[in-house]
Order: structure tokens, then sequence, then C-alpha cells
């Protein structure tokens, strides 16, 4: 019972936060006829009508979900009747129902149908009293079983096409993150670009090598062939140093 | 016919009657916005009915039921439109709102619970929910059917060879112009030329729609007419104007502002007299594919076409204003004017006509093919400079900067030369030193060609270079006698350019002349006489006489403005014959010739001059009848002189 | 405008927030597989439609300089175009911001064009090389974006040219717009880009200092 109960509360903040989402959309409806009406067009007035339409299609996937208590078995039974203000009822109601009293329960509540749908479920109920019990209840089956044959078929062909879709569409991996975050690095920070371990001592007569050389102004080949030669020698850190006093004192070449 | 009656012929008036003033005037209602049909629409709307069928039929007879029902008409006019929708909303609002409190203060739990009732309340037959759950099925239904009687349709429009299919056509516009599809199914073009590096602000942007089955459409379309409550899709197309025929299925919806034909027009003007003009539109321009694709290729191109023009008129007005010339350039309406030489004047003006079958102008067979490139060529240089930076090199340098402007820095370029990259030539500016040269081409052709004409004896043979630049051309003059080329031709090479000459002679000189066409004039004419001296010269060589002196610029006689006469004094080869050339070329060329012989036959001793041996020294010229003198030419007619006086002493 | 100094019209510039001082950078990487279709799609989407890709083969060495107060060394970047003539890069680099407000990561950024003599000039002050690597790839422009596909190779000292090996088998993805400051709607732009190229590849604000502990 309790479990029950919890359940019902839960089903009943959803309905409302259903039912908020949709008095928004319409209420958007509404002031933007009245606000832009000079300068609506179909598309905008068509989106509108879509988002309310949504909001429907929530609510209705709500009740009929299945762990849904029967909502259908409740009653509205009111408990407290009174003609004073309450102000907390204000602030639930948005300022709406100021009092809850005895003229504007009946017709809060909407203890009847609207007329017209009413009317129409009268119409039914006629039509259907004319039928025998029998006859009312082969026809049932007999609905019952084309509906569920057509359900069948329906899902069947919709399952061919999920899967054919699925297949058009194969995604195959284009990036890795793992890539993305090691080019990252090395871009930014260098990481696993260093080479420090590979040359000798002295950091701060480190000179890049393959930038370095012989190279005429503004650029030229991409490696001149000195460059290569000297790189294709294992770096002695004699050479390095003789190459670091040359680049100190460049003035003297 | 004095008694013929006066009558008056109006048309019918289309739009409604608004209000009759006690006068008698008429104020007519405007016809029906966009949005104002688009709320006529909503204001049929009626949610009660929501089967297909109803609303079919609601369609259809909305035309009839309009024509019934004027005055309820124009009753709901004066309401708002809206206002069967917005009711309609607000009365969901106030349920939802209702449902909502109820929630809200059931779960309060104060005034109202939520009561659990026994199971048993459901006293609802099945056989009613079936009945409701079958409206509701067959509705669904409705609605699948119509959806596959529409794709039927279109599938059998696709077997149907006469109707070409929608899609293909689609494809085909695909292939040629931007197409993307918008939000609400829409599909959106753009014909501008902002992809290709236009900056030009103007929206170039078309709309494609299905074109429905033609006989509907007319109908529709007449509907609307008659009615005035037409769709939004219907009224773009009657104002549209372009109607494609029927044999295309798809219809592209161009911009009031694109539609029409318009070209730029060129003229310069000497006072008030055309020298020349040039239109400038691309039509015809690329390969013809209106053939493959559809109609609306053409109608396309037309509407990019106006946006061309309309793009190179609003640069070459903004520049107008811009430029600081010494004779300001004018821009009024569609009209810019600016001075090339003086009373000369280049008008370029903007024509946009929005009728189609309007008595076009017929297209002038006298326009200038180079200056009507040109001036497309110009804007798309612009383009294609907007859209074309060059990309820097290493990769991680600054986007935009030209490859110049980047060593600018490391090459340590001074404030000239950067200020100097920030120079740059605009449309207007090149447009007018090319139509100044045309000009100064055109005229420098007309004074070689008079002169050619009028001078027959040495001929004057020009070479204009095939390849020359917009602002720059190149001729070549020779002067030649026929028969005696081999004694001497003079040569010279003219530099056109945008507003003065640049002559070179053979000998080096180098002259410079303005745009007046006489002085160029003078130019050849000296030339022509210093040629005839020269070929004298050295055809007296030739036949063995004495070339005793000649000059190019004699100094006596009356001052001429082109210098003076050039003479020739020659002596036959034993001395006993004299002849003196003077040619004059103000205003035309004057050849006088005199001839003197030695001894004398007329000496006579006087008491002054008594010994006989002063008879040597040469008599009195006398003057030559040349024109009786044989001879086509003047080296000729010297030739047969100079042989004859030869002769005559042997 | 009578310019004074140097200075003056730096700061001038700075003021009147025209001087492109900050670059709106996004990243991701793309597998060396699916590289031939990104590229279908950049020419697609970028401007030159008509001409081929641009390519580049750069050479970029970071060069830092330890401060005694501070314990950040200041890092510089010089890069040269292989192969062209064109003058080196120098570049100054920020601290990245990532900001959850921005849909891109910002650095302040300084670029200057230098003759070849560069690298001896910061030797000579005392920087030394942090680590160099040539970037070698495809570079694509979108109005005032800049989009570069490029292959890191690291270079292996002491071994031929040939046997600089790329680091990983993917290419890097770059985003970037240099702009002056104040102009928030660059990364708007970036972001609408960077969505086009969805699923291709992930282009995003990747804080790389934080990818310093990852191995």
């Amino acid at each position: 019972m309790q479990r029950e109960e919890k359940h019902f509360e839960i089903t009943l903040d959803a309905v409302l936060q259903r039912l908020v989402d949709l008095k928004l959309s319409v209420l958007a409806m509404i002031q933007k006829l009245e606000m832009e009406y000079m300068d609506i067009n179909w598309p905008t007035f068509l989106d509108n009508f879509a988002l309310i339409s949504s909001h429907l299609t929530g609510l209705t996937k709500i009740l009929a979900k299945e762990q849904c208590p029967p909502l259908r078995n409740r009653t509205v039974l009111p408990l407290l009747v009174s003609m004073d203000r309450d102000e907390a009822l204000i602030n639930l109601t948005e300022g709406r129902v100021p009092v809850f009293s005895h003229d504007i329960v009946p017709d809060y509540l909407r203890t009847r149908p609207d007329p017209v749908t009413e009317q129409k479920m009268q119409q039914n109920e006629q039509k259907a009293s004319n039928l025998t019990n029998d006859a009312a209840m082969k026809q049932v089956t007999q609905y019952n079983k084309v509906v569920s044959h057509v359900l069948d078929m329906v899902s069947k062909a919709r399952e061919e096409w999920e899967i054919e879709s699925n297949s058009r569409t194969g995604i195959q991996q284009t990036s890795s993150m793992a890539d993305t975050q090691l080019l990252v690095a090395a871009v930014g920070m260098g990481k696993g670009l260093q080479f420090k371990a590979n040359y000798g001592p002295g950091p701060g007569m480190m000179v890049p090598p393959s930038i370095r050389g012989p190279t005429p102004p503004m650029g030229g080949p991409s490696m001149s062939p000195g460059n290569v030669q000297q790189l294709g020698k294992a770096p002695s850190a004699v050479k390095t140093n003789i190459k670091s006093a040359n680049q100190v004192h460049p003035f003297s070449r | 016919m004095s008694n013929s009656v006066n009558i008056s012929v109006e048309t019918t008036c289309e739009n409604q009657i608004r209000e009759i003033a006690y006068d008698g005037t008429e104020l007519y209602q405007p016809p029906p916005t966009l949005s104002e049909s688009l709320a006529k629409c909503a204001a049929r709307i009626d949610f009660s009915k929501t089967s297909l069928e109803d609303l079919k039929k609601e369609e259809k007879s909305a035309a009839a039921a309009e024509e019934d029902a004027k005055d309820a008409n124009i009753f709901q006019e004066s309401l708002w439109p809206w206002d069967a929708v917005r009711n309609k909303l607000k009365d969901a609002y106030t349920e939802i709102c209702v449902l909502s409190d109820v929630i809200s203060i059931a779960k309060d739990k104060r005034y109202l619970v939520l009561d659990p009732l026994l199971e048993d309340s459901d006293d609802t037959k099945p056989i009613v929910q079936v009945y409701t759950r079958k409206k509701a099925i067959s509705q669904a239904a409705q609605v699948l059917l119509s959806g596959a009687e529409r794709l039927r349709n279109a599938h059998s429009e696709l077997r149907n060879p006469n109707v070409k299919d929608f899609h293909i056509e689609l494809l085909r516009l695909r292939q040629n112009w931007r197409l993307k599809k918008v939000s609400n199914g829409a599909i959106i073009g753009d014909l501008s030329y902002r992809t290709a590096g236009s900056k030009f602000g103007m929206s170039g942007t078309f709309e494609v729609a299905k074109a429905e089955d033609v006989l509907d459409e007319e109908t529709t379309t007449s509907n609307a007419n008659s009615s005035g409550g037409n769709t939004p899709n219907t009224q773009i197309s009657t104002n549209n104007g372009i109607q494609p025929n029927g044999s295309s299925s798809l219809r592209v919806i161009v911009p009031a502002e694109l539609q029409g034909v318009a070209y730029i027009k060129v003229i310069t003007q000497k006072d008030q007299e055309d020298l020349c003009t040039a239109q400038v539109n691309l039509m015809g321009h690329g390969p013809n594919i209106t053939a493959q694709v559809g109609v609306w290729q053409k109608t396309l191109e037309f509407a990019q076409n106006v946006l061309f023009c309309k793009e190179l008129f609003a640069q070459l007005a903004r520049e107008a204003i811009q430029l600081q010339a010494p004779i300001p350039h004018v821009v009024i309406g569609n009209q810019i004017r600016a001075t090339l030489l003086p009373n000369i004047q280049l008008i370029i003006s903007l024509c946009h006509s929005t009728s189609f079958d309007s008595n076009q102008p017929a297209p002038i067979n006298d326009h200038d093919h180079v200056l009507e490139h040109s001036l497309h060529q110009l804007l798309r240089e612009v383009h294609y400079k907007n859209s074309h930076h060059p990309f820097p090199h290493p990769a991680s340098a600054p986007l935009g900067p030209s490859k110049k402007r980047m060593i600018a820095g490391p090459t340590a370029a001074d404030r000239d030369s950067l200020l100097e990259m920030t120079k740059t030539q605009t449309i207007l500016e090149q447009i007018i030193a090319q139509a100044q040269h045309i000009f100064m081409r055109k005229r420098t052709q007309y004074v070689l060609d008079t002169l050619a004409r009028d001078v027959k004896d040495p001929q004057i043979v020009s070479h204009w270079n095939a390849m020359n630049s917009p602002t720059m051309s190149c001729v070549k003059i020779n002067i030649v006698t026929h028969g005696y080329d081999a004694f001497g031709r003079t040569s010279l090479v003219i530099h056109v350019k945008e507003r003065s000459l640049k002559c070179i002679c053979r000998d080096g000189r180098v002259m410079r002349l303005s745009y007046e066409p006489q002085e160029l004039r003078d130019l050849i004419l000296c030339q022509i006489n210093s040629h005839q001296i020269s070929c004298l010269v050295s055809l007296a060589r030739c036949m063995a006489w004495t070339v005793l002196s000649n000059s190019n610029h004699l100094g006596i006689g009356k001052v001429e403005p082109l210098g003076n006469a050039s003479s020739c004094l020659l002596a036959s080869p034993n001395s006993d014959r004299m002849i003196a050339v003077q040619i004059r070329c103000d205003p035309q060329i004057d050849v006088k010739v005199y001839i003197a012989r030695s001894p004398r036959q007329d000496f006579f001793p006087t008491p002054l001059v008594p010994e006989k041996f002063w008879e040597n020294l040469g008599g009195n010229f006398k003057e030559v009848r040349f024109d009786k003198i044989e001879g086509k030419s003047f080296l000729n007619k010297m030739e047969f002189l100079m042989a004859s006086l030869t002769s005559n002493t042997a | 405008m009578a310019i004074s100094s140097a200075r003056e019209s730096l700061s001038h510039a700075l003021n009147n927030r025209f001087l492109p001082n900050l670059e709106y950078l996004l990243q991701g990487s793309i597998l060396d597989s699916a590289v031939e279709h990104l590229m279908h799609r950049l020419k697609g989407l970028c401007d030159n439609v008509d001409t081929s890709p641009e390519t580049f083969h750069d050479l970029e060495v970071c060069m830092s300089l330890r401060q005694p107060n501070t314990n950040q060394p200041l890092m510089l970047r010089v890069r040269r175009a292989l192969g062209r003539d064109a003058p080196f890069q120098m570049r100054y680099l920020g601290q990245p911001e990532v900001d959850q407000r921005r849909p891109t990561l910002v650095r302040s950024c300084m670029d200057c064009a230098c003759t070849n003599g560069i690298l001896d000039f910061l030797t000579e002050m005392g920087f030394r090389l942090e680590f160099e690597y040539i970037a070698k790839g495809y570079m694509f422009r979108k109005g005032r974006m800049k989009i570069t596909v490029s292959k890191l190779i690291k270079i292996v000292p002491g071994k031929q040219d040939m046997a600089n090996e790329p680091i990983s088998q993917s290419y890097i993805v770059e985003l970037s717009v240099v702009a002056p400051t104040g102009q928030e709607n660059v990364g708007e732009e970036m972001r609408v880009f960077a969505e086009q190229l969805k699923p291709l590849v992930q282009l995003e604000k990747i804080d790389y200092k934080r990818l310093g502990n990852i191995p």
C-alpha cells in the first residue's frame, strides 16, 4: 500500500510537470498571437503547434505507461470547504483560486464532462445499447483480432526498416580521443617531443640543429645537406661545444 | 469627326472598395499582404473539424462561402483575424490550468484528496470503446491514406514522360546553384556572388517550389484574384510575373527586386553626341545550359545578372563619391558621370526594367566589347581578391596580410613602401583610365587614317599591335615612298596611353604628346617632311649628284607652327646644274623646286663684272612647275628631273 | 596621424582594439584512414573550393627562458616553412583559458615575422630549446577561420630526415581565429563550423595544461 501511494505520488509529479510545460507553451502561443500577430508567419505558427502537441504526447505517454497506477479508480474528494482566503492556495494555483469555497468547488472540479464530449459519449452509448451483448462481444473480439493483426504487420515493417537504416549508416570511428590528447599535448607542451636525454649537458648552450646552419637568408632548401650530415653523425659533446662556441660569436664570422 | 464622343475607358477595380467618400471618391482596400492573407486562412481554421475530409470540403467551399457571406466577412474583418484561434487556445488554457490546479491542491491534501475507489467502477461497455477507437483509427488511417495517395500520384507522374520529375529537376538545379533546405521543409537557394567573394549586402535568396498541377494552379489563382482571399504561395506567383510554362515541375521564386532585366550602359559622350556605348550584362556568357535544364535556369540567370549589375553600380557609385577628382564625378539616380578628357564624358548608367514584355530597346550593335568586358572583369577581380587571400607560410602566421606585407617586417620596409602597399586603384579609376585609353586609341587611329588617306605621296603605313593592355597600346608607323623603299623608310613607334602619347623615333628621340589630336598630326607631317628630304638625299647620291646642303629646319620665311620648311640643295655630277628643293608642310605638304645652271646662259659681261669666268657662278634659280613633271611621286619626279638635267649636259 | 614612437602606436592599436591579440582555438584529431573523408568535407565547406588544398610543411621550435622570479618559463615558438622562401614566424602564446561560457579555448597570442637570425638572437638572450617538431599537412580558410589538418613528426636526433616519424596514427585538426579583444561572436562562428565537421572530428576546447599528467 505504501509503495503504491509513493508510486502514485511520483506519477502525479510527472503529470504536473508536463502540465506546467503545456500550460507555458499554450500561454506563449496566445501571447505570440496577441502581441506579434502583425508579423507572424506560417513556420513559427506551425512550430508552436508542434511544441504543444509534443507536450500533449508526452502527457499521454505518462498516462499510458504500465506502471502508472489506474487514475480512473480515483475520485476527487473534497475534504474542507472554507470561505477564508488562503495565501498558500493562492500561491499554489498562481492566484487563480483564492478560496476553496462551496460555490467554486463544483465548478472547478468539473463534476460533469464537457457538453460536447458528453453528447458524443451518449451517442456511442446509445449505439451500443442497440446491440445485444453477445453480438457486441463478437464485434469486440473481431476488432481486437484485426487490430492486433495490423499491429503485427506494422511492427514487422518497422523492424525491417530500422535494420536497414542502421546498416546503412554504419558509423565508423574516425577519430580517437587518445590521439587527440596525445597530439594536443605534443603541440601545446612538447609532450613526447623532448629529447634532452639524447643530448649532452649544457642546456644553456642548446641550439636547434635542424633550424640552424648555413641557410641562406629567408629560408632556402628544406634541409641543407650540411645539416643532415651533422645530424647524421653522433653528436659528441665536444662537437656541440665547438658549434655553440661558433654561435656565441656570430659577428666573428 | 469633330462630333465624336469621348469615351473614357477604365480598368475594373480589382480591390474591394473600402469606403466611398461624400464627394464620390472611392477608397480602395489595398491588396492583402502576406501576413494578412495568412491571418485570413487562420480565421478559417475550425478546430472542431479534425478529419481531413472535412478540411478539404472546407477549403473547396471556402471560396463559395466567402462569396455568400460577404456581409459576415466584412463584419469579421473588423474583428481581429486571430480571434477564433485565440479563443480556442484560451479554452484549452483554462482546462489545463484547472487540471493542474486540482492536482496541486490534491497534492496539498488539505482541501482535496484523490481517493481510491473500488475497482468495479468501470461500467463502460467494451463496445463503446470500440466505437470511439474505431473513429480514432479511421482518422489516423485517413491521414495515412491521403499521404499514400500523394505518393502514388507522384509516382505515376514519374511514369508519365510528359511531366518532368520534380526531384530530377531539383538535382539539376542543385548541380548549378546553391540550395539549402530550411527547417519548415522549404528549399531556399542563393544566387548571390557571396561565395565567390562578393561583399555586396543585398540578399540573393530565392525559393524553390514544386509547381502544382497546372490546371489546379490556374483555378486557384483565378479564384484568389476574384475573391481576394488567396494563399501566400499563389500570391507570390501572380506577383512574380515569371510564369514558367507547364513543362517544368519546378518553380523558382525570385524576390521582386531581382526580377526583370538589368544592364549597365556605358556611354562616352563628346558634348552631347554619343561616341560609343557599351552595355554590360552577363547574359550569353558561359555555356548555355538552358536546354538541358529547366526554364528556371533562365530566370535565375536573369536574376543573378540583375544582382551583379546592381553590385557593380553600387560599387561604382560609392567610388565616384569618394574619389577626389579634379572635376568631381556626379552621381544622380542611376547615373554616374565622369569627365575623361575636356568635353568628353563617361556616363555609366544602370538600367533595370522589371517587366519582361516591355519593348526593350534593340541591342545597340555599336557597343564596346572591351569596355563591357573590362567592367565585368574588374568586379570579378575584386571578388577574387576578396576570397583568395594567400595562405600564410609557415602555417602559424596570421591570415590576411599579403605576401609583400608579410616580409615587410623582416626586410625592414620603410614607411613609404608600406604606404605604397595600401594603395589600390578603384574600379571607377580603372574604368575611367580604360575609357580614356580607348578614346585616345580611337583618336590616334583616326588621325593616322585620315593622314594616310590625305597624304598619298609618301605612304603612311601603321601597324597596330594586336596584343595590348587595357590602358596601353602600341602602333608602329612606317613612311615609305612606293618604288623607293630601298632609299629610306622613316619609322616611328607611338605608345598610346591614357591621356598622352609617347612617340619614339628611330634616332631615339622621344616625344611626349598630349591628348590633342593636332599635335600628333603635326608630328606626322613633320616626319613626312624629313622623310622626303632624306630620301631625296640618298637618291641624289645614287645618281651621282652632289648634296650641297640640306636642312630640316630652314629658319627662313614666315614662322610656321611646325617649325620651318626643310630644304635641300643638289648639284649635278659636273656641277653645271643645281636643284633647290623646299618642302613646306603647313598646312598641306607643299613642294617647291628650283633649278639653276652654270655657266649661266644669260651671262653678259658688264662693266662691273667684266670677266667671262664669272659665268660659271650659278645663275638665278628658276622655279620648276613641279606638278607638270612626269612621275608618280615626289622622288619619282625628282629622279626624272635629275636625269634630264644630267643628260642635257652630256 | 603622426606616429611618434613604436610603443605609442602599439598601445594605440591595443586601445582601439584593432591589434589581433587573442587566439580562439578548437582542437581535435582524425585517424589517418578517415583523413580523405575530412578533406572532402573541408573542400566543400571552405573558401576557394576551386583550388586544391594548400599544403604546408613547417618546422616548429619551442624555446624557453627561465625567469628568476617565476617558476613558469617564458616560451616562444619559432616556426619556419621548409622549402619555401618565407620569413620565420615567432609566436608567443599565453595561458589557455577554458571558460565554460565561451565555446572555444581562448589564449593571448602575438605573432611576429622574423628573419632567420631569430634563433641565434633568442639563444643569445638565454633561451634554450624546449622541443621541436615538424608539422606537415593541409590548411583551409573559411572567412577569418583557419583550419589546419597536420601530421606531427618527431625529429629524432642523430638520424636522417627520412627517419623522422609521425608521433601518432592521427592528424591533428585545429580551427583557429586570431582576433582583437572584444569580438565575442568569433567563438560562436567557430562553434557552428565545428558542428558541421561532426561526427568526423570532434573539435573541442582542450586544456592541454591539464593533459600534462597523462602519460
